[in-house]
């Protein structure tokens, strides 16, 4: 039942796939200024093998419906085609950075929920202490807050003036070959400032989500039910409210999966993050057309993986869902 | 719409009056700013908040609060064009979908679901590649990306009115498909617009300073302060003014706004907010 | 000594003025009960009060309520809790809502026997399904396994009187038990109750604004009126003569009221 269920997302997501090559084939081919000319012509660095290799690329000669068919026979061998920065594979490149941003981005997104949650239900059942009120404050203060300006006081106070975090990179300069148990804490030091900042923008969102729901919760009719059972304020809790207003964190995780991916561009390009949204940023402003397609489309098909994911874990949790 | 003044009620106020004052600041930018923006001094570069420059000078010597003013400007032009642009798009596109049904609103939706799977990020970046940078191609992108989540709210919206009785009486009077949209649904549906609108002027101007910050958005030597903070990102152990007055100013601006913005949303949709 | 007694309760929120105004009356084991009014005539949180279950606003300002001869409000929070559910039951207007979505009919029903009766699992579920069977959603094993939005309306108020009932008490509440369902479910579910209450003995109180309903499960009933006692007496009574404006409003919306030849079809 849940195959089957799988399958028919997955192919219910086909037609999303096809649109997104078409997308991505309208912006290169159809642009004013096909993207050799624009490239040739804004940075004299190209020599004539690259304008050569790029229309091959593109088969910018080719009639148009060949050429949308030529690229989406390459999408789907995942066939990005060559840095025009440093010649190598689109899709080693990619596939190089994605573990650092997936890294950064779920660790940063867990700790954000764990903080998010606790804050969450206890304004929800605690609405008018002097706390929750200081809380909604605080939340809407770091909701506020410029992330990468926080990046860049971080770096200034921490890094620079008092040394307590490391400025920049992911390991330090000389560990690239030591053992591993001193590479990872090294590691984790680098990764304190990024995800330091990416927590302080998104928990305040995820909580005041968190605390609706439980609001919500906490005011069904089945709570007072389970009242009337005689049942302590406890297993009230934990039981009945409890269940059912973290129910839609699953929906939310969803809801969060394309930041997940690509929301850190700027976090990662202060922080010297190899990861992919760095690559995006050094591809964007070095006009590296399939690189920065790659990214987009690589970033597309992960987002629609995800939604699946967070769409069967609802369907294994809630048992209105049915999956047939 | 009514209670105007129950919106204007405590810090709503102080946000009103302060974005207020920042607009007539930034509009008034050439007879406010201290000194030519664009000045350069190289003998009075990176020079510490003082008396002759309150906010201190950068790496060209140019006065910070002169460019922090005129900063005000690219931020608020871009913040209320491109958030008006994506805003109009967004209704007008939610609704017609919503009104329409069948293979014009699949056809809609399915176009914003693939515009929607592309982290957005990317899919800006992207866009100004293909573009190119500077001012007008950044208030462009964020309209192009930014219309899809306003235009599945009032597609939502429009989508429970259509059957209401006064839009069924609408249209039994004769009144052509446009006139009964424009006239009876839409003005029905806007509550998430205003609140939509503000967030999305709070979300235009973050977007502006992002990628003006990364090189992509305001070229030199027009201030913003996103580019400001790249530029004093250079010289961060030296001049820590040049990083904390530009982020000072993108935080005010953005407590603003967003005050503003739940105040809204209290008002017009009072179970979503804090 | 009665098993419930009610003694001038006097309720209400914040400075307004009270919501339910010196309401007195006793109920002895196995009597029924009715407690007629519109909605705002303060019937529901009368209820609510007697299962410690109000809402905190809401302030109690005067009288006193008695179940068994003790006091309520002198309890401490476990021993309220240990009569509510395990003495008393309390059954809601809205069935829809009233189930906890993520959990199945069985395991509701089953929870306040583990609570009450310190049963262990196996027995608690045994005696569930033995309970859901009682009341007409047979089979009770099979039923039992069910989740909440697999029910209609009139099987979901049935599953939420066994668990009312599963643990005995002595003390039945329902607060508009049919008005939710359709006619043919609510005759059911009014027969249900009765032969229910034949069969264990418990004292019913029922809210409604319905006189058929009360008619046909109580034969005494009080009506009230913006938190007042207005009239009280044999429901057969009140049907052929009311006494109170408020009765005689209700009826009349019902189309009870003799003499009548149209029938007004809206509810009070």
């Amino acid at each position: 039942m849940l195959l089957r269920y799988t399958l028919r997302r997955l192919i219910l997501a086909i037609p999303l796939l096809l649109g997104i090559s078409v997308l991505t084939f309208a912006l290169v081919h159809l642009t004013p200024g096909n993207p050799v000319q624009q490239q040739s012509a804004m940075n004299p660095r190209f020599s004539a093998d690259s304008i050569k290799a790029l229309r091959a690329l593109y088969g910018l000669d080719d009639p148009l419906p060949l050429q949308y068919w030529h690229w989406l026979s390459r999408l789907a061998r995942f066939d990005f085609g060559f840095s025009l920065r440093d010649q190598r594979p689109v899709m080693d490149k990619v596939w190089a950075a994605l573990p650092a941003t997936l890294f950064l981005n779920v660790v940063a997104f867990l700790v954000a929920l764990g903080v998010a949650i606790p804050f969450g239900v206890h304004s929800a059942t605690h609405p008018r202490t002097r706390f929750t009120r200081a809380f909604s404050g605080f939340s809407f203060f770091a909701f506020s807050f410029p992330g990468f300006w926080l990046a860049l006081l971080l770096q200034l106070v921490l890094a620079a003036a008092l040394g307590w975090l490391p400025i920049s990179g992911i390991l330090s300069p000389g560990l690239e070959l030591a053992p591993w148990w001193q590479r990872v804490p090294d590691f984790l030091w680098h990764a304190a400032g990024p995800i330091l900042v990416s927590v302080f923008g998104s928990w305040a969102v995820m909580a005041r989500y968190v605390r609706n729901n439980m609001f919500e919760a906490l005011h069904q009719d089945f709570v007072r039910t389970a009242r009337a059972k005689g049942l302590s304020e406890r297993a009230v809790f934990w039981r009945h409210a409890l269940p059912n207003a973290l129910l839609p964190v699953v929906t939310l995780l969803g809801l969060s999966l394309p930041g997940l991916i690509g929301g850190s561009v700027i976090i990662e390009t202060i922080f010297a993050w190899p990861g992919m949204g760095r690559l995006a940023w050094e591809a964007s402003t070095g006009y590296d057309y399939p690189v920065i397609l790659g990214v987009s489309v690589l970033g597309a098909c992960l987002t629609i993986l995800g939604n699946l994911a967070a769409d069967l874990g609802m369907a294994l949790l809630d048992p209105r869902i049915k999956v047939q | 719409m009514a209670a105007g003044r129950a919106f204007f009620r405590g810090p709503t106020l102080v946000a009103g009056l302060g974005l207020g004052l920042l607009a007539l600041g930034a509009l008034l930018a050439p007879w406010l700013a201290p000194a030519d923006p664009d000045h350069i001094d190289i003998l009075g570069r990176l020079g510490a908040p003082g008396l002759s420059h309150w906010l201190g000078t950068d790496a060209l010597g140019r006065d910070v609060l002169s460019r922090i003013v005129y900063g005000a400007r690219v931020s608020l032009a871009v913040g209320l064009t491109a958030a008006l642009g994506s805003t109009v798009l967004g209704t007008l596109l939610g609704a017609i979908s919503g009104y329409a049904g069948g293979w014009v609103d699949e056809l809609m939706m399915r176009g914003a679901d693939v515009l929607m799977c592309i982290p957005s990020l990317f899919l800006v970046l992207t866009l100004i590649v293909v573009l190119g940078p500077g001012i007008y191609n950044v208030v462009l992108v964020i309209i192009l990306t930014g219309w899809t989540d306003i235009a599945r709210l009032v597609r939502g919206e429009v989508l429970s009115l259509k059957q209401r009785d006064f839009v069924l009486a609408a249209r039994a009077s004769g009144a052509t498909p446009a006139r009964v949209l424009l006239r009876h649904v839409l003005p029905n549906a806007m509550a998430p617009v205003y609140v939509s609108l503000t967030f999305g002027i709070a979300g235009a101007i973050m977007m502006e300073s992002g990628l003006s910050f990364l090189g992509l958005g305001v070229q030199p030597p027009t201030a913003s302060w996103g580019s400001m903070l790249s530029e004093g990102r250079e010289s961060l152990q030296e001049a820590w003014w040049l990083v904390v007055f530009p982020g000072l100013a993108i935080l005010a601006t953005m407590l603003l706004i967003n005050q503003l913005g739940e105040a809204a949303r209290r008002h017009f949709d009072p179970k979503g907010g804090l | 000594m009665s098993l419930l007694a009610v003694d001038e309760l006097t309720l209400g929120f914040g400075a307004d003025a009270d919501v339910v105004r010196q309401v007195s009356f006793e109920l002895g084991a196995g009597e029924s009960l009715g407690l007629l009014g519109a909605s705002g005539s303060g019937k529901s949180l009368t209820a609510l009060a007697v299962l410690g279950l109000l809402p905190p606003a809401c302030q109690w300002r005067a009288g006193s309520i008695r179940f068994e001869g003790r006091d309520l409000a002198g309890l401490a929070p476990g021993e309220r809790r240990d009569l509510c559910g395990g003495a008393m039951g309390l059954v809601f207007q809205e069935p829809f809502t009233a189930l906890n979505p993520l959990m199945t009919v069985g395991a509701q029903v089953a929870e306040g026997l583990r609570l009450h009766r310190g049963l262990g699992a196996a027995d608690a579920a045994g005696q569930a399904a033995a309970w859901l069977d009682k009341v007409g959603l047979q089979p009770g094993l099979e039923k039992a396994k069910l989740y909440p939005h697999q029910l209609s309306g009139g099987m979901r108020q049935r599953a939420l009187l066994a668990m009312a009932l599963a643990c005995r008490p002595r003390l039945l509440i329902c607060d508009e038990p049919t008005t939710a369902l359709d006619a043919t479910v609510q005759a059911q579910i009014l027969g249900l109750l009765r032969r229910l209450q034949g069969e264990l003995g418990f004292a019913l109180l029922i809210i409604s604004h319905d006189l058929a309903v009360i008619h046909a499960l109580a034969p005494q009933a009080l009506v009230m009126e913006k938190g007042l006692v207005v009239e009280r007496g044999p429901v057969a009574g009140i049907l052929a003569a009311p006494q109170s404006p408020a009765a005689a409003r209700l009826l009349r919306a019902y189309g009870m009221l003799e003499g009548d030849s149209m029938s007004e079809g809206q509810g009070g």
